[in-house]
């Protein structure tokens, strides 16, 4: 920070002061014109105009010469242009501030903006859309592993329902033994029956066994039949289960395939897509970095005013110099060289602050375009990151994708797929859960059957019993109980027959039943592996959060960056000023121009004391920028001149701004 | 199987409908045994049998050898289409025909 000099142009003025400036000039010429006359001056004196005779030194003496020009369009001249350019400065000055409170504005915006695109980018939000999809991949990894456990497991339990149902065809084919056991049990007993109604001791010894014996044949085929009908209906619920989930498994196989491929594909596509996104928000972040230095660099260009102000109230203080040793000459009647020497001093004087006129006009040309360029960058740089396609794509709703073009995002075919993988692996839930429940019903009816079995084995027991008894009843007949004891005998094998048909049923029902329990602790581990499923859900879940979180910020960046963009192009379009006051600038070089073009001739005939004049007002300068602008004038680097200030001249510009003017 | 008994003039007809096979045989023949032991005469009417097999077959065989016994009289009317097949594949239907 810096303030103007105190020793500034109005030092200048002070001792000596112009009056007596303008004398001493004169003296100054005197005694070079008397020295002029010695053989040692240089023969390039004579390019100056043709001196004109020597006037006697008192004035009073003689009439005064007629003034070589006019003095008082002249004054007239200079004294409007300082006016004009110092005008031209305070008409500019509103200007200014409001250029200035615009950026103000522009940049807390943009501050807030980088701090929003700060937050989007951070990944240390929860849940973040990175650690949100490293879930989901690592999830759905999961996922697949399971549904193809389980594509597995519901494999080997078909097979296992396969053999369950074979057991249970061996099972029919056994029970229609049963029912051969039951159909000679009724014969049998019909035969005792018939035969015991040959005689009445017979009768009273067998009728009752007879009856007996049809009885049991009766419970037997009733329990037959129960057995028949429970492996029947197991038989066609296995059927069913077997033939839906099997039909499905071939393509369930495909589908899964489709899945896993489908869900890698998308993961890597979102992948690549976030690698896009991460870049493209890193390249954002750069952005609104460089608005923040945008804005920086342009608060800094327009504490010009402040600058050209002062330099301005210099020329016109320089003109107003001039104006009064015009003036000084004007009151004392001075011989003709006299005059030219003061008019000359007029000319360095009028030279000078042409330069620095010339370097006002290019520091403010040099400014308008560093602010038109700066304002440019910055406008694009925020709607780079308001337009930007990684702001904008990324919203989506991992819940609910939007249908139309969004239906092809990398993240809505990712969300699609994973719920698509998710139904797929509750449809293998509900394979296995229908499993289950078949199973169950198998061992429901392998219970019932059991009971059944148990029964004939009971009556197998009894009919054994019942032989042994009418075998010995029997041969108490005599001859007529031979007959009998060999069906008597007949009960006894049925009962055998009947026993290994119990025999073979049983390990049949045994290996159901081991198969079944196979399965029900196959089906024991599924809770474990549900979790794979949950944690899924749960992963899509934190996606979607994560896509809504930043849904909210890069709305929030959006609307920022779009009422930021309106304000930079508002403050774009008002630096017309800049125009005006460089037009300004121009009009008044030309008018300075013209002046220098009359006073030239003077300047030309007496060099030493306008450059004389230069050198003294060089000491008193005290910004950086009017020394250059004087060193400049005296010896002229043409590239200098000419060329436009460079970015890096702007900022040295910027930085003499702090060591010369008070900040903005 | 249902036996429909009628008495008509002292005479008792019995007739066995329905099927007479291993299930229905027990019952059937302890119902047609009293009939059988009785004093009159008697005619079992075997033209509605429906089904018979072997059990059925060997209540027929007890009909026959009863229809044979002197101090009985007994006779056996045509019998069912069913009937005759069995009768004919377990080679008596000549025996039958002599009772008819």
């Amino acid at each position: 920070m810096g303030l103007i000099a105190p020793l500034s142009i109005r030092q200048w003025l002070q001792p000596p002061t112009a009056i007596g400036r303008g004398l001493d000039a004169i003296r100054r010429w005197s005694r070079r014109r008397s020295s002029a006359a010695a053989p040692t001056d240089p023969p390039s004196e004579p390019a100056a105009p043709a001196p004109l005779p020597e006037p006697p030194i008192d004035a009073k003496a003689a009439p005064a010469p007629a003034p070589l020009l006019d003095n008082a369009a002249l004054s007239a001249t200079l004294q409007g242009c300082g006016n004009e350019l110092t005008g031209l400065c305070a008409r500019t000055e509103g200007d200014f501030l409001d250029l200035g409170g615009r950026l103000q504005t522009i940049q807390a915006e943009a501050q807030q903006l980088t701090g929003t695109i700060t937050a989007v980018l951070s990944e240390e939000q929860e849940p973040s859309i990175q650690g949100a999809l490293r879930d989901i991949e690592q999830h759905a990894a999961g996922a697949i592993e399971e549904i193809q456990a389980r594509r597995r497991r519901l494999a080997d339990d078909l097979e296992g329902l396969a053999a369950i149902q074979a057991d249970l065809g061996a099972l029919e084919q056994q029970n229609q033994q049963f029912k051969q056991v039951a159909k000679n049990l009724k014969m049998v007993g019909l035969t005792i029956s018939i035969e015991s109604a040959r005689s009445q001791a017979a009768s009273a010894a067998f009728q009752a066994l007879a009856e007996e014996i049809t009885q049991l044949a009766r419970t037997v085929h009733t329990a037959v039949g129960a057995i028949g009908t429970d492996t029947q209906a197991a038989r066609h619920a296995l059927d069913a289960v077997h033939a839906d989930i099997g039909a499905r498994m071939t393509q369930l196989e495909e589908l899964m395939d489709d899945a896993r491929t489908a869900v890698q594909t998308a993961l890597a596509q979102v992948a690549r897509f976030m690698e896009l996104s991460m870049a493209a928000l890193d390249r954002i972040g750069d952005q609104s970095r460089q608005i923040d230095r945008q804005v920086g660099q342009l608060v800094v260009a327009v504490q010009i005013h402040d600058n050209i102000s002062q330099r301005a109230a210099h020329i016109q203080e320089a003109l107003d110099e001039a104006l009064e040793i015009i003036a000084t000459a004007a009151q004392v009647p001075l011989p003709h060289s006299a005059q030219q020497a003061i008019l000359g001093r007029v000319y360095g004087i009028n030279r000078l602050q042409m330069a620095q006129l010339q370097t006002i006009t290019e520091d403010l040309n040099g400014v308008r375009r560093q602010s038109a360029d700066a304002l440019e960058r910055l406008q694009s740089a925020v709607a780079s990151v308001t337009r930007a396609e990684a702001l904008d794509t990324l919203v989506i709703d991992g819940a609910c994708p939007a249908a139309g073009t969004r239906g092809h995002h990398p993240v809505t075919v990712l969300t699609r797929q994973l719920e698509r993988l998710i139904a797929l692996f509750d449809e293998g839930r509900d394979h296995l859960r229908r499993l289950a429940a078949a199973r169950e019903q198998t061992g429901r009816t392998m219970a019932r059957m059991n009971e059944h079995i148990d029964q004939v084995r009971d009556i197998n027991f009894e009919i054994r019993l019942k032989a042994l008894n009418a075998v010995i009843r029997s041969s108490r007949l005599g001859d007529a109980g031979r007959a009998i004891a060999a069906i008597v005998n007949e009960m006894k094998d049925l009962a055998e027959q009947s026993n290994t048909t119990i025999g073979a049923v049983s390990g049949i029902m045994e290996r159901i039943a081991r198969c079944a329990g196979g399965m029900d602790e196959k089906q024991d581990d599924q809770g474990a592996q549900e979790s794979a499923g949950s944690r899924l859900h749960q992963g899509i879940a934190a996606f979607s959060t994560a896509c809504t979180l930043f849904k909210e910020h890069s709305g929030r960046s959006l609307e920022t960056g779009l009422l930021l963009e309106t304000r930079i192009q508002e403050s774009r379009e008002r630096l017309g000023f800049f125009d005006a006051l460089c037009g300004g600038c121009r009009d008044q070089m030309a008018v300075l121009e013209a002046v220098k073009a009359q006073l030239q001739p003077f300047a030309d005939a007496a060099p030493d004391d306008w450059q004389a004049e230069e050198q003294r007002i060089m000491a008193r300068y005290t910004m950086d920028r009017e020394r250059q602008a004087h060193l400049g004038a005296a010896a002229p680097p043409a590239a200098a001149q000419n060329s436009a200030p460079t970015e890096a001249m702007a900022e040295t510009a910027a930085d003499d701004f702090d060591d010369n003017v008070e900040l903005f | 199987m249902p036996l429909e008994i009628q008495t008509i003039d002292g005479c008792q007809t019995v007739c066995l409908t329905g099927a007479l096979t291993v299930w229905e045989a027990a019952d059937t023949w302890c119902a047609l045994l009293p009939l059988l032991n009785s004093a009159g005469p008697l005619t079992v009417d075997l033209g509605a049998v429906e089904q018979c097999d072997g059990a059925g077959l060997q209540i027929v065989c007890q009909l026959l050898k009863a229809a044979d016994a002197p101090e009985r009289s007994i006779a056996l009317s045509a019998p069912s289409d069913p009937l005759r097949a069995i009768l004919e594949r377990a080679g008596i239907t000549a025996s039958f025909t002599e009772k008819v």
